[in-house]
């Protein structure tokens, strides 16, 4: 009884201090092979969305609504993301403060559908091992260190920076799907884009929104990974589109916007102080 | 009872303060972060408004077609599309100032905006105006009128009213 009181406490202070979100994973096989099928089944969801998205006409002369500029812009990243594999620029710092090194990497971002095979080809591996009975990733396998890292790294909040240096013969580009990096939050773009569609229906029919919005339409049912609307067909999406967040720039929730939200509290404050001394 | 009053009156004046008064510009000077945030105010309100404009013009063309929309109407979709060209591109102007406003923090004295910053900001608010003046008046125009011809009512909705 002692030792649970002594052990209970020192475990609930290393899952404080290690970070909650480690601890259910740490190489267990089962574990990563159900967050990787999730991945399958987002990235298959995602090859419909863009591919139906594809479909739809963009004029490439300049438009005269915002929302629909906005459309214009966002619906070919979408597609180019989901679709092509991106080979971008990226610069690392490799040391510590203003000693570290800064270096252009390419990075090439696979597609969904390149990321589906690796992913395959990953869980094909991780099947392999659970048929021979190990639960776990282990340290003195190579291959296994190696899939460790790359999970780890893949976890929202992570930058894949560590991954090069670790992935020894293996192709940069392999699974990194990596949601936790917000320029290729696909979610977000795809929820973006179908709510500014439907403000957009109110001013233009310069482009087909009913269409756009029916890209988040996977497997004959809306989805609100890619609407934010849950299942609301077209037009009842679009008698509930609420205009008093105007903008998608005004619902955008940036560390900026945040900041600018705490210095309104402060300002209100000061003017109800304001308001105060008048008073008194 | 004194109390009751008190409070009431407190909290009438608080809000009275509160509220910006975007008929004429008051956004100038202040400390970088507080003008990006009036920016913004004075932007979300220009941009509602040019809005339901856009959703009246569209309607109204929509059910009427664009020539018996100025026979009928009086309102004439050319003179609108050009205050609306002007919004939209002072909108932006408004967006990319306020951008640059929230680059700067307010923790430290230092980091004032430039004297040239501050003078750019200025004109564009007097800029920002006289746009919208021009913007008022085809919104009071309009939305006096309470058009009822076409799908014109949901547009209400972009006013939340």
């Amino acid at each position: 009884m002692t030792i649970v009181k002594i052990v209970w406490p020192m475990t609930i202070l290393l899952i404080v201090l290690t970070g909650c979100n480690t601890v259910p994973y740490s190489g267990d096989i089962p574990s990563i092979i159900k967050v990787y099928e999730q991945k399958i089944d987002f990235a298959q969801a995602g090859i419909s969305y863009a591919q139906c998205l594809n479909e739809v006409q963009i004029p490439e002369a300049p438009m005269l609504d915002p929302e629909n500029e906005s459309l214009q812009e966002l619906i070919p990243i979408i597609r180019r993301f989901v679709l092509e594999d991106t080979t971008v620029l990226e610069k690392t710092i490799a040391g510590e403060g203003t000693n570290g090194k800064t270096s252009d990497i390419e990075v090439t971002f696979p597609s969904f559908l390149t990321f589906i095979d690796e992913s395959r080809d990953l869980l094909g591996y991780l099947d392999r091992r659970l048929s021979l009975g190990q639960m776990s990733l282990t340290k003195n396998s190579a291959d296994d260190q190696t899939i460790e890292k790359l999970y780890e790294h893949d976890r929202p909040g992570s930058y894949y920076g560590p991954i090069f240096g670790v992935a020894e013969g293996l192709k940069a580009s392999h699974y990194v799907i990596t949601s936790s990096f917000p320029r290729y939050d696909v979610s977000k773009v795809a929820v973006a884009i179908s709510k500014t569609a439907l403000q957009a229906s109110y001013f233009s029919d310069e482009l087909d929104y009913e269409a756009i919005y029916n890209c988040s339409m996977i497997g004959g049912k809306y989805d609100s990974r890619f609407n934010d609307a849950g299942s609301l067909a077209f037009e009842d999406a679009r008698n509930a589109v609420d205009f008093s967040a105007m903008s998608v720039e005004d619902r955008k929730i940036s560390n900026r916007d945040k900041r600018e939200e705490m210095y309104q509290r402060y300002d209100d404050a000061k003017d109800t102080v304001r308001a105060l001394k008048k008073l008194f | 009872m004194r109390c009751i009053f008190l409070f009431v009156a407190l909290v009438a004046s608080a809000s009275a303060v509160s509220d910006v008064d975007y008929g004429t510009i008051k956004i100038s000077g202040g400390r970088p972060l507080h003008q990006a945030e009036k920016i913004g105010r004075y932007k979300r309100d220009l941009y509602r408004k040019y809005s339901y404009i856009r959703c009246v013009n569209y309607q109204l063309v929509k059910h009427f077609g664009s020539d018996s929309y100025n026979e009928t109407e009086k309102i004439f979709p050319a003179d609108l599309a050009e205050t609306l060209y002007l919004v939209k591109s002072k909108l932006s102007a408004l967006t990319a100032q306020r951008e640059s406003l929230l680059l700067h923090h307010d923790t430290l004295p230092e980091d004032n905006i430039s004297f040239d910053e501050q003078h750019a900001v200025n004109q564009s608010q007097k800029h920002a105006g006289k746009i919208k003046e021009r913007l008022d008046l085809v919104f009071d125009q309009i939305s006096a009128r309470r058009v009822t011809e076409g799908n014109v009512a949901i547009c209400d909705k972009v006013l939340n009213r």
